[in-house]
Order: structure tokens, then sequence, then C-alpha cells
């Protein structure tokens, strides 16, 4: 089969141009349709979600009140007690509530008191407990 | 004796380049003054332009036997003549290039096609110039602002215009900082430079390595004409993301990647001689690598302006210029104009992935004008 050549003419010029823009936007655009199948990539691998009826049950651990797994209250309770000298732990709360540059300075403060107090020696009066742990 | 010593000098002085000196060298030499001081001053591709620039100075001094065959420049030019340093340009540039951000915005690929009607406007110019339709195909390729490319395409199509078409790529892909700014301005409003875009979504390492293998795969049983080039880009970039092969992919991204760019400014500039450079048809096709450029930064412009039309999250139109291909220099572009409207929109990211796809677009350009040309 003899092949088809483009002439060496204007014309030639010009239909060697339309077809190798416009290809080249049909080819561009497969390859974007390509890629946008690649996020399926990350599936391979993937166990199938198991239905609801046939998942084990959550284990069950003890929480306390305020929403904290019971195994972290002693973590917390000798953090608090290295920290600032408290006698008995009665309350943890959660974060602060709001994030307004108030509760941030509050928070800020705590944060130097409590510093304060694990730098001070053993015999210096405390800085006073404030805030969300009461002890 | 005496008119045998003056017979003896006047033959010295033939064997220096003071005897062979005319206008023309003066001229090249300021050119090549002019590329290292661009590259020192400016800070425009200094990569490119020193060696660019000290090989230009170095090709018009009548009698330097650097750039006679057998001397070193000559050596250096032989490796893009024979295609080995455009395919290996390309390893080190995949193994550079992180392309997490086409992967993650598969549409912004179309700018990949979109900003290259500059590579058709200055091959129907090259044509209406008298140039053979071989000839205006090797002069179109300027426009997809890919040096390695417009090289590998050159030598495919018309190798007797490899010294003016490398040069008019290299230099207008350094100088893309000047020349692409005011056409993106003119073709966009304030408020369209504003535009800040969403952040990418996040790219896995699977999909990275994915992404090499796939598209090597693509363009091999594609585009067979110009395979070498994107097969080693892949290659190269597959090294980086593997993560197993870390010395490979620090060798070609930096020592390897360093001498051939050494070798290639050299080759690129010792061609640069004055009688072989000030011809009519070196300024024919100057001016229509300038109209390329120019064409294809309005035209991804435009197309990004058109895509705006049809999607709810608007992109930047400044990224549709960066299509145009030559990673990173026309991302950086995007990024800078679009930096100097709002100090808080930083579109670097996002301009890499029509950047990158540009890449393909012009290596697609490039293979199918080889295709119905009839060359492989």
């Amino acid at each position: 089969m003899e092949a088809i050549r483009l002439p060496d003419t204007l014309q030639g010029a010009i239909i060697l141009s339309i077809i190798d823009f416009f290809l080249s936007f049909v080819i561009i655009a497969g390859i974007g349709v390509v890629l946008s199948l690649f996020p399926l990539i990350n599936r391979i691998g993937q166990k199938p979600a198991q239905p609801a009826a046939e998942r084990d049950p959550a284990p069950t651990r003890p929480v306390a009140p305020d929403g904290i797994p019971a195994a972290h209250l002693p973590v917390i309770a000798a953090a608090v007690h290295a920290v600032v000298r408290a006698g008995h732990i009665l309350r943890i709360d959660g974060p602060l509530p709001g994030s307004s540059w108030a509760d941030q300075g509050r928070a800020r403060l705590l944060a130097h008191a409590a510093g304060a107090a694990s730098r001070a020696r053993p015999n210096e009066p405390l800085a006073p407990p404030s805030g969300s742990t009461d002890a | 004796m005496f008119s045998e010593i003056l017979a003896f000098l006047g033959a010295l002085y033939e064997q220096t380049g003071i005897a062979h000196f005319w206008w023309g060298n003066m001229v090249m030499i300021a050119v090549g003054i002019t590329m290292i001081y661009l590259a020192i001053a400016k800070h425009y591709e200094p990569f490119l332009l020193i060696g660019i620039g000290f090989a230009c100075v170095v090709a018009n001094v009548p009698g330097s036997d650097l750039i006679l065959p057998g001397g070193l420049f000559w050596y250096a030019y032989q490796g893009v003549a024979l295609l080995i340093i455009p395919p290996l340009i390309f390893l080190g540039v995949g193994a550079m290039t992180d392309f997490g951000p086409m992967i993650a915005n598969p549409k912004l690929v179309i700018l990949g096609a979109g900003a290259h009607l500059g590579i058709f406007v200055a091959l129907i110019g090259a044509k209406l110039l008298g140039f053979t339709l071989n000839e205006a195909g090797a002069i179109g390729i300027i426009g997809g602002a890919d040096g390695p490319m417009a090289i590998f395409v050159t030598m495919k199509l018309a190798p007797d215009l490899l010294p003016q078409i490398s040069v008019a790529a290299y230099s207008y892909m350094a100088l893309m900082p000047m020349i692409q700014p005011p056409v993106m301005r003119l073709l966009t409003t304030k408020a369209e430079r504003r535009i800040q875009m969403a952040q990418m979504r996040t790219v896995s390492r699977a999909e990275r390595i994915a992404f090499p293998l796939v598209m090597g795969f693509i363009v091999n049983m594609f585009f067979p004409p110009v395979a070498p080039l994107i097969t080693m880009l892949m290659l190269g970039n597959l090294l980086r993301e593997v993560g197993v092969v870390d010395r490979l992919a620090r060798t070609a991204a930096g020592g390897l990647m360093n001498v051939i760019t050494i070798t290639l400014t050299l080759a690129i500039g010792s061609t640069m001689s004055a009688d072989r450079f000030l011809t009519v048809q070196t300024l024919e096709i100057v001016a229509l690598g300038l109209v390329a450029f120019v064409f294809g930064t309005a035209s991804g412009v435009v197309t990004a302006k058109i895509m705006n039309l049809f999607l709810t999250n608007k992109i930047n139109p400044l990224i549709g210029s960066a299509g145009i291909a030559s990673v990173p220099i026309a991302a950086r572009v995007s990024h800078v104009v679009a930096l100097q409207e709002n100090r808080n929109n930083f579109l670097i990211m996002h301009a890499m992935g029509p950047n990158l796809a540009g890449v393909f677009g012009t290596a697609i350009s490039g293979g199918i004008m080889l295709a119905l040309l009839g060359v492989r």
C-alpha cells in the first residue's frame, strides 16, 4: 500500500497543523482520563469493608464520664502530680472550649504556671493551680 | 633573507585568529557576552546561558581548535547530533521531577495541548517564508519550548537547521520571564490573575510508581518516533519514586545531569559561529521562534479561560501559559505573575501540572508530526 504523503505546500502545512493540533488535544484528553482513574490504584490490596452484621463487636473499654479512656487516667494523674504537685485529682476535663484569643491566653498562662511549678524547688510555695484541673 | 623572515611572519599571522576576524565575529561575541550578563545580572537560566554564551564567544574567535573536527566542543556536538544527549537530559529531568501535581489534577493536562498553538503558527509562517515542510515542522517545534525535544525532532526532519533551532529554543526558554508576562497580562483581567485555587489532593506512592510505567507504555505504544525521550523521562522518574535506588536517582538528577548540561550548552554555543549564524535564514528562524512562544503562551491562557466557562471551581488562567512546557521555567513565570497581583497566591504547584503536561503535549505534537511526514 502506498503511503499518503503531505504535499510540500502551504496547504500541506495547514493540513498538518490542523490534524496535529486537534489530535494532540484528543490524546492529551485521553491521558487526562487515564490519570483520573489513578485513585483506583489506591484500592488495590485493600480489604473490602465487612457488612455491619458480620463485624466483631468493638472492644469495650472502660471510659471515664468525660470521655477519657480509663487507662489514661492514671497517666494523666501522674503527669499532673509531677507538674503541679497536686494531692488528689478530683476531676479531669477535656481541652479548653473555644479557640478565642482569650482562651489561648488562659491556656498559655496555665502552661506558664505549670512550668514554673515544675521548676520550683520543693520548699518553695507553688503557684496556685487553676484552670481545668482541680486539685 | 629579510623577505624570508617576512614570509614566515606572514604565514604565522595567517595562522592566528586576527587575520580572519571580521565584524560578524564581533557581533556574535557581543551576543555571547550578553547571554553571560543576563545569566549573572538577571539570573535568566544561568545553567544554560553561561555555557552557551561562553562557547559562543570561543566559537567566534577565529582559529579556535575547540570547534573544529577533533576539538572538544566538536565532540560535545556529536552527542547532540547522534541523539545521545537529549534522552539523557530527559533521564535527569525525570529523576528531578515530581509528577504529583499532574496526577492530582488530571483536568489541567488539557492545557498541555492548548498551549501549543504556537507550534503550528510558526510552522505555517515558516512555510510562507519558503522553508520546506520538513524544515517548517522543525522550526515549529521551537514553540514546544522543550529543548531536547526540539533537538530530537530537528535531527529527524532538518538536521542542517539544528544550530539555529537549538539556539532559538534554548534562548527563548531562558528568556521566558521576559516574553511571557506581557502576553499573560494582556489576556487576563486583574480579577482573573488574583484567583486562588483549591489545595490539590495528596498523591499516593503507588500512584507515583504507576505513573511512569503507564505513561511509558502509552508513549511507546502510540508514539514510537518520540518514545526514546519520554521513555527516559519515565525511567528517571521511576528511579526517583520507587525509593529503593536513591543512589541512582541522585546520580541521574545530580552528577549526570550536570555533566550533560555542560556538554549540551557547550555543544549548542559552539554552533553559533558568525559565518554560520549571521544569515537571513537564522533571523527568520529566530523571529518565528518568538512568534511561536508568544502564540503558545497566548493559546494556553485562552484555553484556561475557556475551561473556566465550564468549571465550578475556577482555575487561575495564568497557569495556562505554563502548558507550553519548558519545565519548570514557565510554571515559575505563572507563579511570579500571580504573586505580583496577590502576595498570598502561590500558584507554583498548580502551574506544574500543565507545565508537565506540556512536555507530553510537545512529545505528542512532535510524534504526530514525524508520523504525518513519514519520518521515523
